[in-house]
């Protein structure tokens, strides 16, 4: 009978004990049953006959009785009981299989993979030692985490995994032995974690459910010579014949020697510099300047020579890819006379096929001379739609007063920098700037110094143009990769004849040259000076005669060849193609995910997002695979895709974007090799074995040595038998005692209020 | 309305032009909507009133004579007749925009560099004419840095070509393996400012004008006329007022081509 009622016979309530599944904070249990008594009492005093006397507390009580006991129900009782269980005690040991475990570090010239093998089954008898304590699975670990039988583990000769993910590693092997009475997980590895996961913290959490976590480290502390290319800042996109420059950031570690880093296209070694050294740092940039030549996606290779004694040389060399385009920058001048500036600058452009001049010119009264392929083009003045001026990439306003343009096609030049992304250059004259009358129209808001009012006259004095330092580093001034050099040469450059007094540059903007002498108020006029509005970029240059660069220097010097071209062309670097294409990594690694991203604007320039954008990425052997792109919604007009090279060469992605009835496409690539960033560094990293030791609450070797860890076991098997217990739960949910007690009392209420004439 | 501007045209056509200009400001446009600004139309109207009527101050322009060694012989030299390049630099500052500078410059072959303050020199004389070598070199570097040179012969005894033939020779010197060649009548040069179908021709002998092509974007970098156009600038009477007038012109156009070539 008692067990009819109660589920399960009297004994097991008396081995067991009662509790919840479901646990409940014990106030929040005391909350609802005082909601249920409350609930019923609240219900009683609503009605039109509240009971009276005794009535009017049995029956609240009766109906939170049956409340109270539906809620202890749902929160599932059981009956628990706890077993012991000395022989289910598990041990996981997990090996690193990456390809930093072949570095040959090891005293007897033995990879650090063939000693962690050692440890397990040799000499260390890892394998041996731990089955006596309980079973042991084996893990190999790498980008992920895999079972691995004795008998594979043996047959593996060269770990090739290209990642070491201890983190995930972890993660995945507490999932697998979820359930099971993990004792103990040992890692044989050499801590080259290369993901930014963190495995201490998942080792914390196999601590906190009992288990310990502990680390055999392989490989040396530190002190092995290696030379590394950490990462290479370089243009994805370059000008043919223009100057790219490149950063090399080193990392050396204890190679004391100077190190030069080489550039070759091909295996035509192309640029070799020394990389600079600082004491106690042990990364330094090397910057590599050269000429782009060739055309399309080019590959460069930067190599560092290997170092003496240095072991690992996969990590001296990195490929990069740089787009070599040759295409035209179209750029639209206005200039209010012929003077000599508007003649040099043509005749620059007219030199270098990148660019293709459009010119409106004012030569007199009723005269314009206008110059573009298009005979109608310009002939009724400066463009009036979006659509027409869209057609340039920048415009140059030299010399050209403000009275000249309408509000609208102020306003059309406001949009063609911020929204287009086009670049706009105002020039020195004496109808520029406030002598132009720009103080009041939004042409001011968008340059990159503040038009202070009337009253600053034209000087039309000689001075030698002073190249501020953020102006020795950029890409408009850069005469050579050297910051020094390039002040020092352009100290030398003839001085200029006359410009407009700018005193205040805006926040954002970059003052590249000042004048040499201070203004009234001590502050320096800004000859050059640049910044980046909206989608586009502005600059103001505020000198009237550049082309005394030309003429008074050697007919061999191109430096004002060279900055006309470098300014342009930075001007036009924001302006946006109605489709654009790119991938976030030129060089990727096979099946390393590629982020494929489609910019797509209407003829009007503005973001599309309605478009239909596919990929179709051709591999070197001719197969084709599609991808489509999809608008990610955060972003206007932006469209992206995953996509992972399945194998190593070059990707040619040619995308095409339905945009109402226009089909626009673009090309991309992309390279792919075998890579790994294993090799980023090559000593062990002691400390985080440590740090994992340490909060998985167990040991760490750093010698590559078993001895510590077994030890630990074998204490710990002491205490095993209160590390196993077995905790086994009955359900009493559907105990029939629960029910009839409901039933009862609620029953009970319902006789008491039909006897009392309440029902 | 809009006006439609060609790159050039002729003195009626503008003069006719500007009479319609003049009548729609006196009242026959009134009917019709005020021209946009930033539109030809707008600017044509806006110069015939109001501040659109000054002239633009802008980047200074000189008109240098270039000092160089005359044969002995030769009566006339390199500084003749400096009133005509008065009388052009007026007509240039009242016909077009350029900022064009009253003051006379003298410049010469020995100093480069003060030379090459003025991208653009005019040379003329009467005889025939031999440059030294350092000077053969300095001309080179000046043309190649981006200067121009106009030469005109001043024709001596109103019959010869002996400049216009030493020029031409002399510029062999300067660049050896890149002859100068006879400009064509639809050259830009001819009518980028005032439409003219050729050469206008004052006295001496009427050969092509010779230019010296860039190799690479064939722009003008020096240019050579025989038929006096500096005489012609300086409107003597016994010549024909009618080329004399064009000789004005032509004398504007080569200043308008160096200016925006």
């Amino acid at each position: 009978m008692f067990e009819w009622l109660f589920k399960y016979p009297l004994h097991a309530y008396r081995e067991g004990e009662l509790g919840l599944a479901h646990s409940l904070r014990p106030e929040l249990l005391l909350l609802a049953l005082a909601l249920a008594a409350g609930g019923a009492w609240w219900i009683y005093r609503r009605e039109s006959r509240p009971p009276q006397g005794w009535r009017r507390y049995l029956l609240p009580a009766l109906r939170a009785l049956g409340l109270a006991l539906v809620v202890l129900a749902l929160l599932g009782p059981v009956l628990r009981f706890t077993k012991k269980d000395e022989q289910r005690a598990i041990y996981a040991v997990g090996v690193d299989v990456s390809t930093s475990m072949n570095v040959k570090d090891g005293a007897s010239g033995t990879t650090r993979f063939e000693r962690a093998k050692t440890v397990l089954g040799g000499d260390g008898k890892l394998l041996e030692q731990l089955a006596e304590h309980g079973e042991v699975r084996l893990f190999t670990v790498g980008s992920q985490c895999r079972p691995a039988s004795h008998e594979q583990f043996a047959a593996l000769k060269t770990p090739a995994d290209s990642q070491t993910c201890l983190a995930q590693g972890l993660k995945e092997l507490s999932q697998m032995l979820r359930g099971l009475p993990v004792e103990g997980v040992v890692l044989l590895t050499d801590g080259i974690e290369t993901t930014s996961s963190d495995p201490a913290a998942m080792a914390r959490m196999l601590a906190a459910r009992g288990g310990h976590v502990h680390c055999i480290g392989f490989g040396e502390k530190q002190g092995l010579p290696d030379l590394q290319i950490v990462d290479i800042r370089a243009p994805r996109v370059a000008e043919r014949d223009s100057l790219v420059s490149m950063s090399v950031q080193v990392r050396r570690s204890n190679v004391q020697e100077p190190v030069r880093v080489r550039l070759y296209h091909e295996t035509e070694l192309i640029k070799e510099e020394e990389v600079p050294f600082e004491p106690g740092a042990n990364l330094s940039d090397a910057r590599l300047s050269f000429i782009a030549e060739g055309e399309g996606p080019t590959k460069f290779k930067v190599e560092l020579p290997a170092a003496q004694g240095e072991q690992v040389l996969d990590n001296n060399a990195r490929l990069v890819e740089i787009d070599v385009k040759e295409t035209r920058v179209e750029v639209l001048v206005v200039e209010g006379s012929p003077r000599h500036e508007y003649a040099f600058v043509r005749r620059t452009m007219a030199d270098n096929k990148h660019f293709k001049l459009v010119t409106l010119l004012r030569l007199g009264k009723g005269h314009y001379y206008k110059r573009a392929d298009d005979d109608s083009f310009l002939t009724e003045g400066f463009p009036e739609t979006a659509e027409q001026l869209g057609r340039f990439k920048a415009i140059i306003l030299s010399d050209i007063e403000s009275s000249y343009f309408t509000p609208e096609q102020l306003k059309l030049i406001v949009d063609f920098v911020k929204v287009r992304g086009g670049g706009l250059l105002m020039l020195g004259g004496e109808n520029s700037f406030n002598l132009g009358g720009y103080q009041s129209t939004p042409i001011a808001d968008l340059l990159p110094v503040h038009l202070t009012g009337a009253g600053e006259a034209f000087e039309d004095e000689k001075f030698v143009m002073q190249v501020t330092r953020e102006g020795a580093d950029d890409e408009i001034l850069r005469l050579s990769g050297n910051a020094d050099e390039n002040i020092a040469q352009w100290n030398l450059m003839p001085p200029l004849k006359g410009y407009n007094p700018l005193y205040a540059a805006k926040p954002g903007a970059a003052v590249l040259a000042k004048h040499p002498k201070p203004g009234p108020d001590g502050r320096q006029s800004v000859v050059l000076a640049v910044q980046e509005v909206g989608a586009g970029r502005t600059g103001v240059f505020a000198a009237a005669n550049s082309w005394r660069w030309a003429m008074l220097r050697p007919a061999s010097d191109d430096t004002y060849r060279r900055f006309w071209s470098q300014t342009i062309r930075w001007l036009a670097a924001g302006s946006k193609e109605l489709l654009s294409v790119s991938v976030d990594t030129r060089v990727a690694g096979v099946g390393q995910p590629v982020t494929l991203t489609a910019n797509v604007l209407d003829k009007r320039h503005r973001p599309y997002n309605e478009a239909k954008v596919v990929a179709h990425i051709k591999d070197g052997f001719g197969n084709t695979d599609e991808l489509k792109l999809t608008w990610i919604l955060r972003e206007e007009g932006v469209y992206q895709a995953l996509y992972r090279p399945p194998h190593a060469g070059d990707y040619t992605i040619a995308v095409e974007a339905q945009v109402e009835s226009t089909t626009l496409d673009a090309l991309t690539s992309l390279a792919t090799i075998e890579t790994s960033p294993e090799l980023n560094r090559i000593d062990m990293d002691s400390a985080l074995l440590t740090r994992i030791a340490n909060e998985g609450k167990g040991v760490v070797d750093l010698e590559g040595r078993a001895d510590k860890v077994l030890e630990f076991v074998r204490e710990n098997a002491k205490n095993r038998s209160r590390m196993l217990d077995l905790v086994e739960e009955k359900e009493l949910r559907d105990a029939p005692i629960l029910l009839l007690l409901v039933c009862a009392a609620w029953f009970a209420e319902w006789i008491i209020r039909r006897r009392s004439g309440l029902a | 309305m809009k006006t439609v501007v060609a790159q050039a045209s002729s003195l009626p056509l503008r003069f006719f032009a500007s009479l319609l200009v003049f009548a729609a400001a006196a009242g026959l446009a009134a009917e019709k909507p005020a021209p946009e600004k930033g539109t030809v139309e707008n600017y044509v109207q806006q110069s015939k009133t109001g501040s659109g009527d000054e002239r633009v101050k802008t980047g200074q322009f000189f008109f240098p004579r270039l000092q160089f060694k005359c044969r002995e012989e030769v009566p006339d030299k390199w500084d003749i007749h400096p009133v005509g390049d008065q009388k052009l630099r007026e007509s240039i500052k009242r016909l077009t925009n350029i900022n064009i500078l009253a003051e006379p410059v003298v410049v010469n072959l020995d100093k480069l560099d003060e030379m090459c303050e003025f991208p653009y020199v005019f040379m003329t004389s009467e005889g025939d004419f031999n440059l030294p070598d350092k000077h053969v070199e300095n001309l080179r570097e000046y043309l190649t840095r981006g200067g121009f040179l106009y030469a005109d012969d001043c024709v001596l005894y109103q019959t010869g070509d002996n400049f216009y033939r030493a020029f031409v020779r002399e510029m062999k010197r300067v660049f050896p393996d890149n002859p100068m060649r006879p400009i064509p009548n639809d050259h830009e040069i001819f009518k980028i400012f005032f439409k003219l179908n050729r050469i206008p021709f004052l006295q001496g002998k009427n050969d092509p004008p010779m230019g010296l092509f860039d190799k690479k974007t064939g722009r003008l970098l020096a240019m050579v006329t025989s038929g006096d156009l500096h005489c012609g600038w300086v409107g003597f009477g016994n010549l024909n007022k009618d080329e004399c007038r064009r000789s004005i012109e032509m004398g504007v156009n080569i200043v308008v081509y160096c200016l925006t070539h």
